[in-house]
């Protein structure tokens, strides 16, 4: 039997007694100052440490989510090429686009169906996230569908449209649209989408944005396009630019049938420039959307751009829409700098835009603040018959669209065409139309530059209700021209 | 700067955030749950990190690199298969011996399920619809479940093998080894020679030679106290007795720390303490340590690898039989399987 079990080298300290000395046996060399302190352990209670336990994990744990969050956004960023052909949908059998021919094309931010008069949004400065329920947003997009059918387009630029967003309840905004247009006018749109804000989740405000994937949409009802989308630069860097959009241009091109047979196309521009930025996101997006215009007017092509710049034009009213107080302020596009091959309009009757601070239904409209940001920018080789934009009240978007009348081409055909097309016909409105169909008639056996300048000097003298911004552009290049 | 370093900066920048709360968490205690979450957070942030160096190849590899995750767990349950019949040969019939043969099959049965619901239907149908039937969101469960766990059990694997590597100090005052059952009643098996043996090269790595304190109390089936045997050991292998401390009252792993404890606070000078025990039981030991608020360094000693998967398993159950720890264990699996529920059924935004 062995009773080794009970031989201690030394006894153990009993509860409640004072230390005892190691009998004999000790580390190192006698007694070290501050020992007694070493033995005293001044241990934190068990509750104590649980609870700074649980803190710095909790801390800890918080920081990892953040990493965690960073790094899923990076693995999902949306990264475009530059350049990037875009699908079309051609709708069937439908036609193409000839020299001479009378387009109108339609401009329309339209708030991804979500910001309808009840609508403010944090972003401006109100207080709002989700801005609209499911009702609501199919109740704007149908409010949209019908301003498409009675205007009745040959074109239409659309920004802000969803194709699957939390903030549109993941309504396919597209699909949505291209059905009814094709219900209320029987034959399809075609169409061409080109994404320019595609995150897996915004993490922010609270509650998150969420989800979303939206861009730019154009409907034309012509056949045999090309479409590519050209990513413009982002004012934005990593890690902001993770919950930021990825503008861009969506460029469609339709050859047009030319009487000599020359080859042009006609060039729509669908765009959406940077509106959160200090000014020098836009002031770069407009220089490349100016490069690749003027690409584009070398070819001798005929080229429509609109859509929402977020800038106002040099050439319209400032004053009318001066930004009182900190409300969002919208950028300035100097027209002179676009280039001599381009005319750029901004109807500054009506406001295209409102401030989003406040809801709009029950506000002082008086006191209201407006903007005029969306327009057209349009080569001289289109002539421009009317830029108008259409009061809806803003019901179902912040934005009024923006209607442009043109013909593409110098001169239109014979009288009997003329007569016959009874678009361009005294119905309208504005009374220049009028006065343009009337000068043509007379000029049409002259040569092209001559008629034009006569067509746009008869419009000139004639002082009649329109739109400011073409007037002034119209007399200076006329002085341009004449120099 | 170009976009290439751009691409690898931006992924670098979460990858070191991860690390860099590690080795914080570790500084401040070793012993903690979290450090095996944070582990696993840190390794999954890398591999992105590590693709973002090919540049441009970046989809390419990340591709493969999933790839390769998904054979490895598809392998994992033959490997703990074969494993689990390597154990029963050499170590006996027992329900712990059996350990990974269980485990290997369960893991099995979960993967062929996950395939068959999950990716049956994406194969068979031409469109993968937005909106999941109910045989997708259970194979979704099932999959969710099986990577949880195995990047939970991975983690605990993976942080057992750090401790094992980080250095440590060399300088101690006491060395407690931790004893286990005896051969016999009263010879010291291979499990714990290795850990006397781990001791001894503490102590002849030590500048200031160390107490050793081997910790065991008598089993029912013992004739000496585990504590005895061990001692007997150290001296068969040069140890001088007066160098050697016993514990002999325990007999839980926790009655070893705390008994331990005791008889080195009681004594003067420093308490700089080391724990040497088996690699895979260090981290539960420390626990323990920890939990009586006594720092302690642990220090692994070697075991043969076909042992590792059976014990890791075990010291997993063990971990988790700690309240606090089995509930973050459950949270963690309800929140993965609700967010990846949400996210593939579409609605994305998770408050919408």
């Amino acid at each position: 039997m062995i009773d080794t079990e009970k031989k201690w080298e030394f006894s153990l300290p009993r509860p409640g007694k004072g230390r005892k000395s190691g009998a004999g046996k000790r580390s190192g060399a006698g007694k070290r100052p501050g020992s007694g302190q070493n033995r005293e352990r001044r241990d934190l209670s068990p509750v104590r440490r649980k609870v700074i336990q649980i803190v710095i994990t909790v801390l800890l744990v918080f920081i990892m989510c953040i990493a965690g969050l960073l790094e899923f956004l990076t693995l999902t960023e949306y990264k475009p090429l530059k350049q990037e052909t875009i699908d079309v949908n051609d709708a069937y059998q439908a036609p193409g686009v000839t020299a001479g021919d009378e387009i109108k094309v339609m401009t329309w931010n339209i708030g991804y169906g979500a910001l309808g008069d009840n609508a403010d949004f944090f972003m401006d400065g109100g207080k709002q996230v989700n801005t609209a329920d499911h009702d609501r947003v199919l109740a704007n997009l149908q409010g949209e569908a019908n301003v498409i059918a009675s205007e009745n387009p040959d074109v239409i630029f659309m920004q802000e449209v969803d194709r699957d967003s939390a903030r549109s309840h993941n309504i396919n905004e597209e699909i949505w649209l291209s059905n009814s247009m094709l219900e209320q006018r029987g034959v399809a749109y075609s169409s061409a989408f080109a994404y320019n804000f595609k995150v897996a989740f915004i993490p922010y405000p609270v509650p998150p944005i969420g989800r979303v994937q939206s861009g730019l949409l154009t409907f034309t009802k012509y056949g045999g396009a090309e479409a590519e989308r050209i990513q413009l630069p982002c004012p934005f860097s990593w890690p902001v630019r993770l919950g930021n959009l990825k503008r861009c241009l969506l460029v469609e091109r339709i050859p047009v049938k030319e009487e000599d047979g020359t080859r042009r196309d006609l060039v729509l521009v669908n765009l959406h420039l940077e509106a959160y930025d200090s000014g020098e996101g836009k002031a770069e997006q407009t220089k490349m959307l100016r490069e690749v215009l003027q690409k584009e007017a070398q070819k001798g092509n005929y080229v429509i751009a609109g859509g929402d710049f977020n800038q106002i034009f040099s050439n319209a009213d400032q004053q009318k829409y001066a930004v009182e107080g900190d409300d969002w302020k919208p950028g300035i596009i100097d027209v002179s700098q676009i280039g001599r091959e381009f005319s750029c309009f901004m109807d500054t009757d009506t406001p295209t835009c409102r401030s989003l601070r406040t809801p709009y239904e029950g506000a002082d409209k008086e006191d209201f603040q407006f903007y005029c940001i969306d327009g057209f920018i349009v080569s001289n080789n289109v002539q421009v018959k009317s830029v108008k934009t259409k009061d809806l009240g803003f019901e179902v978007s912040d934005h009024n669209p923006v209607i442009l009348q043109c013909v593409i081409g110098q001169k239109k055909e014979e009288e009997e065409e003329s007569a016959k097309t009874k678009k361009s016909t005294k119905t309208e409105k504005s009374t220049k139309t009028e006065k343009s169909t009337e000068s043509e008639k007379s000029t049409k056996t002259e040569k092209s530059t001559e008629s034009e300048k006569s067509t746009k000097t008869e419009k000139n003298t004639k002082s009649e209700k329109s739109t400011e911004s073409e007037k002034t552009e119209k007399s200076e290049k006329e002085t341009k021209k004449e120099e | 700067m170009s976009e290439y370093l751009m691409t690898i900066i931006e992924f670098a920048v979460p990858c070191l955030i991860m690390w860099g709360i590690l080795m914080v968490s570790m500084a401040l205690d070793r012993s903690r749950y979290r450090n095996c979450v944070f582990l696993t957070a840190a390794l999954l942030v890398t591999i992105p990190f590590l693709c973002s160096l090919a540049g441009d190849h970046y989809g390419a590899v990340l591709l493969w690199a999933m790839v390769l995750l998904a054979l490895l767990m598809l392998f994992t349950p033959a490997a703990l298969i074969i494993n689990g019949v390597i154990m029963l040969r050499r170590e006996g019939h027992s329900l712990a011996n059996i350990l990974s043969l269980l485990m290997g099959i369960l893991i099995g049965i979960g993967d062929l399920s996950f395939f068959a619901l999950f990716l049956l239907p994406i194969l068979w149908s031409e469109q993968y619809a937005r909106f999941i039937s109910h045989g997708v969101t259970l194979s979704l469960i099932v999959g969710t479940s099986i990577l949880y766990v195995s990047l939970s059990f991975g983690g605990f694997a993976l942080y057992t093998l750090l401790l094992q590597v980080i250095p440590r100090r060399r300088d101690f005052d006491y060395v407690i080894i931790h004893g286990s059952g005896l051969l016999d009643g009263e010879r010291v098996p291979k499990l714990l020679s290795d850990r006397l043996d781990k001791a001894i090269e503490v102590y002849l790595k030590d500048p200031t030679p160390p107490y050793l304190v081997p910790s065991g109390g008598q089993g029912p089936d013992e004739t000496i106290s585990e504590a005895e045997a061990m001692k007997r050991y150290l001296i068969g292998k040069g140890v001088p007795e007066d160098r050697i401390i016993k514990e002999d009252q325990s007999r839980t792993t926790r009655e070893n720390v705390a008994n331990s404890k005791r008889i080195i606070e009681a004594r003067e000078g420093r308490h700089y303490t080391a724990l040497v025990t088996s690699n895979y039981h260090v981290y539960r030991a420390l626990r323990y340590a920890r939990d009586m608020g006594f720092k302690c360094t642990g220090i692994g000693a070697h075991v043969a690898p076909y042992y590792w998967p059976s014990a890791l398993i075990r010291e997993y159950a063990a971990i988790h039989s700690e309240p606090l720890n089995l509930a973050v264990f459950v949270i963690g699996w309800i929140v993965s399987i609700v967010m990846v529920v949400l996210f593939v059924g579409g609605t994305g935004g998770i408050l919408q």
